[in-house]
């Protein structure tokens, strides 16, 4: 039960960090953003059909699929951190690690004084911290 | 403790237990003291979970920082803007921290914020307890009231600042940083100071605008 893909979406829809993983169709980088960036949109059209006002949780949490599971968390900050799974992955293990990158992404990116807010995160402590959350659920690197 | 200091020991953290289940209390006016009470247990717990800086540290570096700004620029209002300046930036970055340890139940409303950030972030991140008072009655207005100060807790004003300076106006842009990033644009500042011989130190924080993004409804073109 690997994890295929994961996305970081800054506020406005640019994807600021991705990693894929064995196991799955790879995409280039281009094609990264164009997802990611779609994914922004539907996020924002979920939020206004929305027919409940105010609620803790409105907007997209996830997605299934036969051949996958797709988990999104937004924080209030409006940063969207982004899993692609294998069915089978239970959703509370999904979203405890999106939480954990939650966790990384304040400390080794947002308190790394060189990292520029919505940028590209490109911090070698993130990347570190990153391959250790992820080595138990994927079957192995890809890039 | 100052959050600068405290921010870069947590950085050095890697393995935190955080499966720690807070049961989020429901919000109705019936219930404002027990929720104030749950709030407060969750502050203390974030407190207790963060990795600690010895706050001697922290406020002699804070006290240096002011120090160096006292002296860099010409009038104390303009060594408050700065120090507004430095906390907005860190509010910024801070809140996203806040968000993910603090398990604080989500703001409904912007006078729910106020509770949040009196009882859970003060404790957090200053380790004070600190109350809300002043509420305006549109609830677009909120002081918060705090006793003790730990930036503050060696300085002396010199006579010639005592009437300028704000000292840990640092605070107060935290707050509006860190309210922003959540969509709210406020104004915060003191009213009071103990260093200026006040009886307790108070911020006033209210509310400017949302910044929500809402699509127009009706078909403009």
């Amino acid at each position: 039960m690997p994890i295929y893909l994961v996305f970081v979406v800054n506020r406005s829809g640019g994807l600021i960090y991705h990693a894929q993983f064995h196991g799955a169709q790879v995409h280039p980088l281009n094609e990264c953003l164009r997802l990611a960036s779609t994914l922004h949109g539907i996020q924002q059209i979920s939020r206004q059909v929305s027919p409940v006002e105010n609620a803790d949780d409105i907007g997209l949490v996830g997605l299934e699929a036969r051949t996958f599971r797709l988990r999104v968390y937004q924080p209030p900050t409006g940063v969207q951190f982004v899993v692609l799974a294998t069915p089978d992955m239970p959703d509370e293990v999904l979203l405890g690690i999106l939480r954990r990158l939650h966790l990384l992404y304040a400390d080794y990116a947002l308190k790394n004084p060189f990292y520029v807010q919505d940028m590209p995160i490109r911090c070698r402590l993130f990347d570190i911290h990153f391959a250790k959350l992820m080595k138990p659920h994927i079957v192995g690197p890809l890039e | 403790m100052s959050e600068a200091p405290r921010e870069r020991l947590q950085a050095s953290q890697t393995e935190r237990n955080s499966s720690e289940k807070v049961p989020r209390p429901v919000a109705t006016s019936a219930g404002a003291a027990a929720n104030a009470a749950a709030l407060s247990k969750i502050g203390e717990q974030a407190f207790q979970r963060g990795e600690l800086v010895n706050s001697e540290l922290a406020a002699l570096t804070y006290g240096a920082l002011v120090r160096q700004l006292v002296l860099d620029y010409a009038h104390p209002q303009q060594v408050n803007e700065q120090l507004d300046r430095i906390g907005y930036n860190i509010g910024l970055r801070l809140v996203d921290d806040f968000l993910a340890r603090s398990a604080a139940p989500p703001c409904r409303s912007f006078a729910a914020s106020a509770e949040i950030i009196a009882r859970v972030a003060f404790r957090m991140y200053l380790g004070v307890n600190a109350k809300v008072a002043h509420i305006a009655s549109d609830g677009s207005e909120y002081s918060i009231l705090f006793d003790s100060n730990p930036l503050a807790e060696f300085a002396e004003l010199p006579e010639p600042m005592k009437g300028s300076l704000w000292y840990s106006n640092v605070i107060c842009g935290v707050i509006r940083g860190a309210l922003e990033m959540v969509q709210y644009s406020v104004q915060a500042r003191f009213e009071r100071d103990i260093l200026r011989g006040d009886d307790c130190n108070e911020i006033r924080v209210s509310l400017v605008r949302e910044l929500e993004e809402r699509v127009p409804t009706d078909n403009e073109i």
